[in-house]
């Protein structure tokens, strides 16, 4: 069988996407009820996280273990299954939430999730290799159209509607944990089949992403104003609608996000599915059901979740962000410190 | 089907087996053509023996058999191998066969059956190109006679290293193919693997270069063929010289080009006259055409269909205005004009020179104006598919052109059910076929995807000779 390759800078690619996605992106609203809370200092530990993400993910893949925890590091493959589920899920039950609200309201909610999930199955099905290409070629589109429409966006900004900057007393750990960017956590997977220089591309896929995801954040507040952006059902996407053109073929542009969403989503869906699967050892093949499987169990999770309440949504993604993060980081960190297997060089005959 | 027939069936198979892998019978092989195409003659040599000369009228060339065999035969003296030094031995009758029909002169002699290829030099005059018009380029373009096409390609790349290998395609039916390469810029293993899996194709009926696409690729069922056809050999030496490999096959006027990326479409040989920013306008707005082609029925179907509201208000009205007396949706306008648009590309493409230019101006101009007068059609609507007809035919590539003609069907319905998200999701749909394929190794979006930074500048500019095809993950050697 031939070696899976993955272009390091395409897996750059799909870290920064990642780090985007699983992000404010998703949880505009969420994140915008809780930014009085995000002040500089947590903000920038939240960025720290992420890169060291990337430091522990490559130490432990490299590291002499002790035997207690290489084993461990092994069974971590499960709970990381269920990580990559659930974030699948959450990233499908997002998306259905903006296409509900922006565009497809009267749509059955069953027949927009096969639209996305059945582009995922199909693209899990062409193998690791090739769903790695599709998400770092719809990267190499949406970021760039991401950046141009919230530039564009800003063209309807006032500073004055940010002022005075809201920094809270009383710090909190939880806009940081939400904040905090994930684009490692597909490393473990991703990694082993990536050549060189991806550790040097995986940074900058993390700095680069935990950069852009400010944007949806300052945009709707500069756009609307911190109350009324706070209390819109889908404040990323109307702050770009608002920008209004008379000398494009389009009046407003919002559509473009709107493609932009669809895009990541289902470029998210088929990352997080291949790593579920990848992490449970699935081999990637035309014939073998577990694509349609693993896709038929995500279409559900995204339904049964409540698509409306945003305060609940944003609950489950902080109890995922919180197990990603010990899942990701906690446990690795500490398999490192307490695992190292020490006294174990070849002596040269 | 009973048993005792399969049974037949078997015996008879495997007297055939036998038969073909038996000694070349002269009576046997007269059994196989009529007594006008196979000619059988008994020649005497001056102090040996009679040799018996077989060879068939239709494919031999009768003069160069009198000349090249049977006024040596009748002349010199020596052993027939000394006679004819450029005869060599006929194991089989299939072999026997399979050289009659090549054209070959078989010696019947007590050292055994020899034989040595006299085609008929009977062969077209060499063209201008019909599928790919050349106006600043060199005009010749490839004939069915292999040989004749080979030396086209080295005429135009005068280059030690281009290597034409040579092998027999099929079993039964057979032809004769070439693998054309520059040696040292080509990757080898790409070579090589190419080499063996046309060694392993057993065709049916060979003579097509087309027929190649199955045996190296599989089963293709987006219709984006992954090779490039040409009948250019400018064409190929520009691309071999790129480090691409070159197809060729008796009796097919078309080379076949591997492997080939994406971007390929969008280059013509004809720019390189040009300046650098004339060639890179066109080659963008051919890029433009490519993708209009596919997504723009799509796009204004989604658009109009289901998000309205971005649409600028005059523009809205405009629409509204042109649409209002149709009696149904954009959806059915829309098909109903691109079916038809594409019966009319068909009829014109099938009766290129005789009725072409009289089916475009009934079918184009007549039938479209009636349509729009009866209220039939938008003239919005005539616009958007006749420009995505118009874009179609921009790519350089004929033959690309059913791909996107079929994928404009299929995002055109996902659009109209889903608007923008539908478009998005057939736009994604297209990028996983497009991510999918692989040839050789070597990426359809390399270096796109994945992503080689190193081989960016090459690919995005592109220029003739300045880089080997880039492998994707696999890179080739450097050129020494």
């Amino acid at each position: 069988m031939t070696p899976i390759r993955v272009a390091p800078w395409t897996l750059g690619l799909v870290v920064m996407l990642v780090t985007i996605c699983m992000s404010p992106m998703s949880l505009d609203q969420a994140f915008l009820q809780a930014a009085g809370y995000a002040t500089p200092l947590w903000l920038a530990m939240a960025g720290v996280t992420g890169l060291l993400g990337v430091w522990l993910t490559a130490g432990l893949m490299e590291a002499d273990l002790a035997p207690w925890a290489a084993w461990l590091r092994d069974a971590l493959r499960f709970p990381r299954a269920l990580f990559y589920t659930l974030g699948a899920g959450l990233m499908l039950n997002a998306w259905l939430k903006v296409v509900i609200v922006v565009a497809l309201g009267r749509t059955p909610r069953p027949v927009l999730a096969l639209a996305l999930v059945l582009i995922a199955v199909y693209v899990l099905r062409l193998g690791m290799e090739s769903t790695i290409r599709f998400v770092g070629f719809l990267a190499l589109l949406i970021v760039p159209a991401a950046v141009v429409l919230e530039a564009l966006g800003l063209l309807n900004a006032d500073v004055h509607r940010a002022l005075p900057l809201d920094v809270a007393t009383v710090p909190w750990l939880w806009p940081a944990i939400l904040f905090a960017p994930r684009g490692y956590t597909v490393l473990p997977v991703l990694a082993p089949h990536a050549g060189h220089p991806w550790r040097k591309a995986a940074y900058l896929g993390v700095a680069l992403g935990f950069l852009l995801t400010f944007a949806p954040i300052l945009l709707p507040v500069l756009v609307f104003g911190y109350p009324a952006a706070a209390a819109d059902s889908a404040p990323l996407f109307h702050a770009i609608g608002a920008f209004s053109s008379t000398f494009l073929p389009f009046q407003r542009i919002e559509f473009i996000s709107l493609i932009s969403w669809q895009m990541t989503s289902g470029a998210m869906t088929a990352v997080y599915a291949l790593c579920a699967l990848s992490s449970l050892k699935v081999r990637l093949a035309p014939l073998t059901p577990w694509p349609a499987v693993l896709g038929a169990a995500l279409a559900t999770l995204a339904l049964a979740l409540p698509v409306w309440p945003p305060q609940q949504y944003a609950e489950i993604m902080n109890d995922w962000s919180i197990y990603g993060l010990l899942l990701f980081f906690a446990l690795p960190a500490a398999l490192l410190s307490l695992g190292r297997q020490r006294g174990r060089e070849v002596v040269p005959a | 089907m009973s048993f005792d027939d399969i049974l037949a069936q078997g015996r008879r198979v495997e007297q055939a087996l036998a038969q073909a892998q038996a000694e070349p019978d002269p009576a046997a092989l007269k059994t196989l053509y009529a007594p006008e195409e196979l000619l059988d003659v008994t020649v005497p040599t001056p102090g040996g023996p009679t040799v018996r000369l077989m060879y068939l009228k239709s494919t031999a060339d009768v003069e160069r058999v009198r000349l090249e065999v049977i006024g040596p035969l009748t002349t010199r003296t020596g052993s027939i191998s000394e006679v004819l030094p450029r005869f060599t031995a006929v194991a089989s009758t299939l072999d026997a066969q399979q050289k009659l029909l090549g054209g070959a002169a078989l010696v019947f002699c007590p050292d055994g059956v020899l034989a040595a290829d006299m085609p008929s030099a009977t062969q077209r005059s060499i063209q201008e190109p019909t599928s790919e018009p050349a106006i600043f380029s060199p005009k010749d373009a490839l004939i069915e006679q292999l040989d004749t096409n080979v030396g086209l390609i080295r005429y135009h790349l005068r280059d030690p290293r281009l290597r034409v290998d040579y092998l027999s395609l099929g079993s039964v039916a057979t032809a004769r193919a070439a693998v054309i390469y520059v040696d040292g810029v080509a990757d080898p293993d790409l070579v090589d693997e190419a080499r063996q899996r046309l060694a392993e194709f057993r065709p049916t009926r060979p003579g097509f270069v087309t027929s190649l696409l199955r045996p190296l690729y599989g089963a293709i069922w987006d219709g984006f063929l992954p090779a490039d056809f040409t009948e250019r050999p400018y064409r190929i030496a520009d691309f071999v010289s790129r480090g691409r490999l070159a197809i060729l096959v008796d009796g097919s006027p078309f080379a076949m080009i591997t492997p080939i990326l994406l971007s390929d479409l969008f280059i013509d040989e004809e720019e390189y006259l040009q300046a650098s920013s004339t060639r890179y306008f066109v080659r963008a707005l051919r890029f433009l055409a490519f993708h209009l082609a596919l997504l723009a029925p799509g796009l204004f179907s989604a658009i109009m269909s289901v998000n309205p509201t971005i649409v600028p208000g005059l523009l809205a009205v405009a629409v509204t205005s042109s649409r209002q007396s149709l009696p149904y949706p954009v959806f059915t306008e829309l098909l109903v004009l691109m079916i038809v648009v594409d019966i009319l590309a068909e009829a014109t493409i099938s009766q290129k020179s005789l009725l072409g230019p009289a089916i475009s101006i009934v079918g184009g101009l007549v039938a479209g104006q009636a349509a729009i007068r009866a209220d039939l059609a938008s003239d919005l609507g005539v616009i958007v598919v006749s420009v995505t007809m118009l874009s179609t035919f921009l790519t350089s590539r004929a033959y690309i052109t059913y791909a996107v003609r079929v994928w404009k069907y299929l995002i055109f319905f996902i659009s109209s059910s889903l608007g923008v998200v539908g478009w998005a999701t057939g736009v994604m749909l297209l990028v996983a076929v497009f991510t999918s394929r692989r040839q050789f190794g070597v990426q359809y979006l390399a270096p796109f995807s994945p992503l080689l930074r190193q081989d960016l500048g090459s690919q995005a500019h592109y220029e003739r000779g300045r880089s080997p095809a880039p492998r994707g993950l696999r890179r080739p050697r450097p050129a020494p």
